[in-house]
Formats: structure tokens, sequence, C-alpha cells
């Protein structure tokens, strides 16, 4: 299940299913996906509380790095608010709650597909999530081409903020190699620990 | 949306409850199988929707705008950080 092409080769895989047709609607549009989005979320609450290292963590970390994720939702809802400018067809909020996903995919675009379907019915939700699927995507490969280059030119901090959510887990490594910093992974931790409780209740917000 | 935060903390605090075991590794595996069956439902969704599919070629540039500009708003983000509260350049 770690393989990176796992899940988007799930996802094709449900797409052909599903553009073969005669899908019940009770596993698309009913009660299903909110559960599995439900037990989703419980169990990244449950892994962000039960982590052993949690307390040491939070006793490491200085003061001024605790601010640091809130520059990355900052500047990343800041300037995908500009991108709205250049796409017409789509409404600030939704720029937005795309853009809240900081490069989560599978969490970002179920949410966006759950919360937005009913102020703008399924197929507009759909359309949204598939949008934030693509994205958030596209986000995650930029952090792993960037995020290793950004580290070893003493761009930590910039190679961690780009990582978004992935500066806890894919792109620790590749952030932290070479460096001296001890402080360094538990500020990556904290960051994407941040942002990983940041995604819904900002998609929550913008739908 | 309320309810899916009230999953959220009650996750975090049921984990908070089990921190002295060692459950790090059955959560993400079980994490893991559910953003399958999710990714695989949600994959379902998008095949049966005709008019998602007839957009999809349309959706990409949108995508790669609101991802480029994003990234950049965290490297510029970082580079405010950097001057604000750090001593030299990307190194405290």
């Amino acid at each position: 299940m770690k393989h990176p092409l796992f899940l988007p080769t799930l996802l094709v895989i449900g797409v052909i299913i599903g553009l073969s047709g005669g899908i019940p609607e009770w596993l698309t549009q009913g009660n299903l996906t909110f559960l599995l989005l439900a037990a989703l979320v419980f169990q990244v609450g449950f892994g962000i509380g039960c982590r052993p290292d949690a307390r040491l963590m939070l006793n490491s970390l200085r003061p001024k790095l605790a601010v640091f994720p809130l520059f990355t939702i900052t500047g990343s809802l800041a300037f995908s608010g500009l991108a709205f400018f250049l796409l017409p067809q789509m409404a600030f909020s939704d720029v937005l709650a795309v853009g809240s996903g900081f490069g989560y995919y599978s969490l970002s675009s179920v949410l966006i597909q759950d919360m937005k379907a009913a102020s703008a019915g399924t197929e507009a939700a759909t359309v949204l999530a598939t949008t934030a699927l693509l994205s958030n995507i596209l986000r995650e490969v930029a952090a792993l081409l960037l995020c290793g280059a950004m580290a070893r030119r003493c761009k930590t901090y910039a190679a961690i903020s780009v990582a978004g959510i992935n500066s806890m887990d894919v792109c620790l490594p590749l952030i932290s190699i070479g460096q001296k910093d001890n402080s360094l992974i538990p500020a990556a931790l904290f960051h994407g620990l941040v942002l990983e409780i940041s995604v819904p209740l900002l998609i929550g917000l913008f739908c | 949306m309320f309810t899916i935060l009230v999953f959220l903390v009650l996750g975090i605090a049921t984990g908070c409850v089990f921190r002295h075991h060692d459950c790090t590794k059955k959560t993400e595996t079980s994490t893991s199988a559910t953003v399958a069956l999710l990714i695989f439902t949600f994959g379902l969704s998008i095949g049966s929707h005709q008019e998602v599919m007839g957009q999809i070629t349309s959706l990409g540039l949108p995508a790669l705008l609101i991802a480029l500009f994003a990234t950049i708003g965290s490297f510029l983000a970082a580079h405010c950080y950097d001057r604000l509260f750090l001593k030299k350049g990307g190194q405290s």
C-alpha cells in the first residue's frame, strides 16, 4: 500500500469500473462515503493523539517554530486566492477549498465531495473534488521534486513549507538529510500535524 | 462539517488515551486501508458521472494553476518567516 502508484492505480480502476455503469447509488452517493470519511478522520486524529513522541516533540519545539505552520497556511491560501483571477469559472471559496489540501489529495478530495454536495449538488461537488485531487497530487509531486534541493541549499524552512503535509512523512527524509539542526525534525513533524488538522477545518470553512 | 470535526477531536482524544500502547503501526495500516477504500469509491463516483468525465480534461489547468500558486505561496511564506524570526536566511 506504500507504493507511490498504488492509490493512483486504485483510482483509475475505480473510474474504469464506474464507467462500465450499473454502480448502485449507495456506493457513490449514500452514507458509505460519509462513514468511510468519518472513519478516516477519526483515525487521523487517533494517529495524532497516540503518537508516543508527541509530548517530546512539543517539549523540544521552540516557540518561534510553533507559528511556522501558520505561515505556510497563510501563504498557500493567499496565493491560491490569486489563482482565482486566472480561473473565472471557479468561485473564490472553491479555489481556496482546493488550496486547503496542502498536498493531502485523498482526504481533501473526499472532504470536498462530501461537504460541497449538500450546497451544490453531487455533480458539482465531484467536479470540484476531482480538481482538488489533481491539484494536490501535483502539489505532492512538486514537493517531492523540490524540497530535497531546497534543503541541500540551506533553505530548510522553505523545504518544509513547500512539502506541506508531506513534511511529516514522505518528504521528511529529503528535508533532514545532512542537516545538523536537531530542531528541524520536530519542526517538520509539527508542521505536518498542524496542516493535517487544518485540512478539514479549512475545507469545512470554504465549502 | 461539524460532524467531521467531532470525529477528528474524538480521534485525537481516543488516541491520547491509548498513547501508552504501541498503536502507531496498526493505525497506519488501518488508515491506509481506509484511504484505499475511499479513493476506490471516489474513482467509482468519478466514472459513474458522465458529466464529470466529460470535464476531466478541462480540470487539469485549474488544478495545475492552484497547485503552482499554492507552492509559490508556501515558498514565499517561508522566506518571510526566515526574515522575521531567523538570524541568518534559511537556518536558525
